[in-house]
């Protein structure tokens, strides 16, 4: 699963401690999303696109190579 | 039950432990009554720091259970018991075959497996934990 979590987190000048303190989660999870590493579960990505004003398919988006469930 | 409660419900059962292994140490069995001691004070210091780490991160509005965790968690655990599984699966099978009869103590075999099945399972969240 790719995403747009550093980019936009970046162009609101949000450090990932402060991300990570609105989504409610800790600072390690958000450098793994970041780095796609770690598949968020729905309540997160619908909290973390609800910080940034967008859906949840504009935030997350799934690889074409097809994904490893 | 409260963070607070639960944690005042884990020193006591360490306390109660503590108790134990004290009385063992005055029956005379030294080993197992030092051995316990010392796990009963590696096991509180170790609570000790969680506990504040834990603090530390309410404090700041960090939640420090969160789903990343527990997926670790999840992962570390059924890879454990997968590997447990196996290691016991081969060494019932060679055992049974070429192994000698040997007699012993199930509370030292059910302590060994405890033991290794805690190993792996502390191996394999700091993999998962890395990988992640």
């Amino acid at each position: 699963m790719e995403n747009r979590l550093k980019e936009l987190r970046e162009s609101l000048a949000m450090t990932q401690e402060e991300l990570a303190a609105r989504a409610g989660v800790s600072r390690q999870t958000i450098i793994s999303l970041e780095k796609g590493k770690y598949n968020p579960s729905i309540t997160l990505a619908y909290k973390l696109s609800k910080i940034f004003g967008l859906s949840i398919e504009e935030l997350f988006m799934l690889n074409e190579g097809g994904e490893k469930i | 039950m409260t963070t607070k409660q639960m944690l005042l419900l884990k020193y006591l059962i360490l306390a109660f432990i503590g108790i134990i292994a004290i009385w063992q140490i005055s029956s005379g069995n030294y080993a197992f009554g030092t051995g316990l001691l010392v796990g009963i004070i590696i096991a509180g210091i170790t609570l000790s720091i969680k506990s504040r780490q834990i603090n530390n991160l309410t404090e700041k509005g960090i939640n420090p259970y969160d789903e990343r965790v527990w997926t670790i968690a999840g992962k570390a655990s059924y890879a454990s018991i997968r590997v447990f599984a196996i290691i016991s699966a081969i060494i019932v099978l060679t055992g049974s075959i070429w192994g000698p009869e040997t007699m012993v103590n199930p509370y030292n075999l059910l302590g060994i497996c405890l033991a290794l099945l805690m190993l792996l399972y502390i191996c394999f969240y700091y993999y998962y934990n890395w990988k992640m």
